[in-house]
């Protein structure tokens, strides 16, 4: 944590050096009301580590374009989205956003998946006085305090209660084990949100076990748990570290039926590499190719029509419920300023995604429904949404 | 000890003629000149010695005549064919071994490993057999201890092991450098008559010491080195009567 | 009673694993005083060209050709890496600068240096990606041949070096490398037999590795890479029985924090073992003063 703060502080830092110069660069670029396209800005991860998440969503935002766009766009004008690749680091987010709001004059800026980028990206926006969305990320502290910072999903406070919820009350599983990355902030943080509700829901965790976020053998938890006799494991890990897992925990003889996660499960490896392991095992997502609602089923129609028949990913359809949603608050937006913008955002009620209805809360956040997705067949299949408002069929 | 040292490639140059020559040679040693302008000559079959204070090049001579320091100018060369770019192990392969300052034995190798690495370039484990036996019969205090490790011999045990195994590789010319380095008067005297008896059996030797007396007393002729520069040579007995020498080297 | 017996099993066949990449740390810095960062990403390339071999070797349709072929191809390749990585970033450093002050502190960060080069070189050829290998054998007897492969390997390695002629150059030039040139022992062929062979352990088990328990991506060397360096260490850096014997210690240490409420803290211990066993033996457990001089 400390770390962060020093990241923090310095990028505060930055701006308040580069502020003069680009305040008045910005003021000759500022999308003003007889520019020709609204000029969004969109900060991702197109190279490095988390490629796939930057690609991901750039294809979704890019079918949300074209077809904010095949209207004539918000007020009669198009959208014209800018690419910045941040590299997967949170310092060339900040670097990004700061460019393309000063030198680029952006009314508003997309970005960013990891929550680390998006606190960092965050930060310089709501500094700027200049709207940010972020599609996907989850962390509490990405739009906390900062009134230009919102987010198109939940939070993964809601998500960790919201897996309590569905595993205590629809599932009727009262003893529960976690198994979760004490140095990954993701993850500890929906087992705290999990345990305390479970546990409110009369649930009773009858073993946890930590362990480091590269560990590799889990065989030795396996066993312990086991020996507990949990009737559910909660994981709520990434991807990476599920698959091993998964393969451990059915040589030590602990099916895939027993485990629960959360949205750090939703990657294709993982039903690929243990899609037999995993068979039966819940976890709480923002969408499924297969959610019967009418908005995700034609989101799905366009993006495979347009992707050569690939189903698309959630951080894909996030982005996409993010871009529209944008598009819409410009449309609705009062004066076509940032903070124009930035206003029609926060008041967003109701609006219609791929995800499910999306209201805007006070918080900034998305209150929408959670998608309980099921590994069935080695693929991953709609059981159930909790929470939110749930969008007609 | 009638076949001692039988070299295994016996140089091609005469008995008599010049084996090893250095020209005009100069070494820089980490940035210091450590020899200006060496030039000496080993005849076959000599005992050459070479004599020095501290610090006038006498090991540099012999790390760079082994090829272990490179030359920065001159010339050396062995059995007529120049050593400019010849590696340390080709120097070893042509039969020039040296007994290092120090002795550098491998410490936790026993007595016997120690021999055997000696004749690394020969693969014929009779030849290893009977050149061990010779060893042993030069110095059977080595026989004692073969399987003891190297580290637990005394500083006089080890410089025999160091000279054993230079003489593994069967040189047809050996260095030795300070044999007489930190150890007991006693077996001083042993080492220097094994040395004696390995030149008797035809082997060439440059000697380095240190101990003026005993390296005149051994050796045909003599060099004596001064700041990188050798300042003189002759015969050993012309040298041991030298005004100069005995002021500077032999204490009066 | 049962969990810390069956982490115990576990703990020495996660031991036996580390000991293996242990020992290519021990063997080059036993001979260069060169602690070989780049060692823990030929481990990675290892997996990763093990990988390919597996699947283009039919993976679970043909598991025995699959498992044993694809580790042959890891260690092949691993082996030329190896070799390449010493004679292009550090055999043209050794020699060089003789005398001075730096000689240690150069190779050191020519051997970093290296490291990142090759993980990034793993990201631009292979991407980010997570892969998990197919599952060959199921894990408990992965564990089984893990255990058998890293004991056979070590009475091997033993054998060679302590038997054989190029075992006993290597020990020589550790002990003085002037010394073995001396004796005419061509020492720059020793070392990159010394990297081939350290590297060819490295693939072996990372191939095991692999199958046993994790997915490779271009930084998958990184944490076991530690944990054996340690072990390296803990036995007595340039010792190879001292490698096993700490790839076992740092093993089972993990295994069995595993059982207490401390998991989360399973590197602070190893580390805590590691500077326990260097308070009371600055030399490691097995490792001889008499080595480090020279």
């Amino acid at each position: 944590m400390q770390m962060v703060a020093s990241v923090i502080a310095l990028g505060a830092l930055q701006i308040g050096c580069g502020k003069k110069e680009g305040a008045d660069a910005g003021g000759a670029n500022r999308n003003a009301a007889n520019a020709a396209e609204w000029k969004v800005g969109a900060y991702l991860s197109l190279s490095g580590d988390d490629t796939a998440f930057g690609t991901d969503s750039k294809e979704g935002i890019e079918l949300a374009v074209d077809e904010i766009n095949k209207g004539g766009g918000p007020k009669g004008k198009p959208l014209k989205v800018l690419y910045e690749d941040d590299k997967s680091k949170p310092e060339e987010a900040t670097n990004k956003v700061l460019q393309l709001i000063d030198r680029d004059g952006v009314i508003a800026v997309i970005g960013e998946v990891a929550s680390a980028r998006s606190r960092a990206g965050g930060i310089v926006a709501n500094k700027k006085k200049v709207p940010m969305i972020t599609p996907s990320s989850t962390h509490p502290d990405v739009t906390k305090d900062r009134p230009f910072v919102f987010r198109a999903c939940f939070t993964d406070d809601v998500q960790g209660r919201m897996g309590a919820r569905f595993v205590v009350t629809d599932l009727g599983k009262k003893k529960i084990a976690l198994l979760f990355a004490s140095d990954d902030l993701y993850s500890s943080g929906l087992a705290t949100e999990f345990r305390e509700e479970a546990k409110k829901l009369g649930a009773e965790i009858v073993i946890e076990k930590k362990f480091l976020k590269k560990e590799t053998n889990f065989t030795t938890y396996i066993n312990e748990i086991k020996a507990a006799s949990p009737e559910i494991i909660y994981a709520p890990i990434y991807y990476n570290a599920m698959a091993p897992i998964a393969r451990q925990a059915k040589a030590a003889g602990v099916p895939g039926s027993m485990f629960m996660g959360g949205d750090g499960w939703d990657a294709l490896e993982l039903v690929r590499d243990a899609g037999e392991e995993m068979e039966g095992a819940y976890f709480t997502s923002h969408f499924a190719p297969d959610v019967p609602w009418q908005n995700s089923q034609d989101f799905v129609a366009k993006y495979k029509a347009r992707y050569g028949g690939r189903n698309p990913s959630a951080i894909a359809a996030m982005a996409y419920d993010a871009t529209r949603l944008l598009g819409d608050a410009i449309g609705r937006a009062k004066t076509d300023t940032p903070e124009g913008v930035r206003d029609a955002i926060a008041e967003t009620k109701g609006f219609q995604g791929a995800t499910g209805t999306i209201n805007i809360d006070a918080e900034r956040n998305a209150d929408k429904p959670i998608v309980i997705v099921q590994i069935k067949d080695k693929q991953f299949h709609f059981h159930s949404a909790v929470g939110g408002q749930v969008p007609p069929k | 000890m009638k076949t001692a040292h039988p070299t295994r490639k016996p140089p091609s140059t005469a008995l008599g003629a010049p084996l090893l020559e250095v020209h005009d040679l100069a070494v820089a040693y980490g940035g210091i000149r450590a020899l200006k302008r060496v030039s000496l000559e080993v005849r076959c079959g000599e005992i050459v010695a070479m004599i020095g204070a501290n610090g006038a090049g006498k090991t540099t001579t012999l790390k760079t005549i082994m090829r272990l320091l490179p030359i920065a100018a001159g010339r050396i060369s062995y059995d007529g064919q120049d050593l400019a770019g010849v590696a340390t192990e080709e120097v070893v392969a042509r039969g020039v071994s040296l007994v290092p300052e120090g002795r550098a034995i491998f410490v936790n190798l026993t007595v016997r490993e120690n021999l055997e690495l000696g004749a690394w370039n020969h693969k014929d484990q009779r030849t290893i057999q009977e050149t061990l036996e010779d060893v042993v019969k030069l110095f059977p205090r080595l026989g004692e201890r073969m399987k003891q490790e190297g580290g637990t011999l005394s500083g006089g045990e080890q410089q025999m092991l160091a000279i054993g195994r230079a003489l593994m590789a069967r040189p047809a010319m050996l260095l030795l450098d300070e044999p007489s380095l930190g150890i007991a008067p006693r077996l001083v005297a042993d080492i220097f008559e094994a040395v004696a008896l390995v030149a008797a059996s035809g082997t060439t030797i440059l000697l380095v010491e240190q101990n003026t007396r005993l390296a005149l007393k051994y050796s045909t002729r003599a060099y004596v080195l001064r700041t990188g520069e050798i300042a003189m040579s002759g015969s050993s007995k012309e040298l041991a009567n030298n005004e100069e020498i005995r002021a500077a080297y032999l204490g009066g | 009673m049962m969990e810390i017996l069956s982490a115990l099993i576990t703990g020495i066949a996660q031991g036996s694993m580390i000991a293996l990449i242990a020992l290519g740390y021990t063997m080059v810095y036993g001979i260069l005083k060169l602690i070989n960062f780049a060692h823990s990403e030929v481990f990675m390339m290892g997996a990763f060209i093990g990988l390919f071999a597996i699947t283009a070797l039919g993976g679970t349709q043909a598991p025995l050709l699959a498992g044993v072929g694809g580790t042959l191809c890891a260690m092949a390749f691993a082996g030329v890496l190896g070799v390449v990585v010493e004679r292009v970033a550090y055999a043209p450093l050794r020699g060089r600068g003789r005398g001075l002050s730096n000689t240690r502190i150069t190779p050191l960060v020519t051997a970093l240096g290296m490291s990142v080069l090759l993980q990034n070189l793993a990201q631009l050829l292979f991407t980010a990606r997570y892969r998990n290998y197919p599952q060959l054998l199921p894990i408990e007897h992965t564990r089984k041949v893990i255990f058998v492969t890293a004991v056979l390997v070590m009475i091997g390695l033993e054998l060679f070096v302590k038997r054989t002629w190029m075992g006993k150059a290597m020990r020589a030039i550790s002990m003085n490398a002037e010394a073995a040139r001396l004796m005419g022992v061509k020492t720059s062929r020793v070392i990159a037999i010394t990297f081939v062979t350290g590297s060819m352990l490295a693939a072996l088990g990372a191939v095991l590795f692999c199958l046993d328990q994790s997915p490779v991506y271009p930084t998958a060397g990184v944490v076991i890479g530690t944990r054996a360096f340690v072990a390296a260490v803990i036995g007595g850096i340039g010792n190879i029985t001292g490698a096993m014997l700490g790839g076992l210690l740092i093993g089972v240490i993990g295994e069995l924090t595993k059982l207490t409420p401390y998991s989360g803290l399973q590197d602070v211990l190893v580390f805590a073992a590691l500077i326990a066993v260097l308070l009371v033996r600055p030399t490691g457990l097995l490792g001889k003063p008499g080595t480090e001089k020279v």
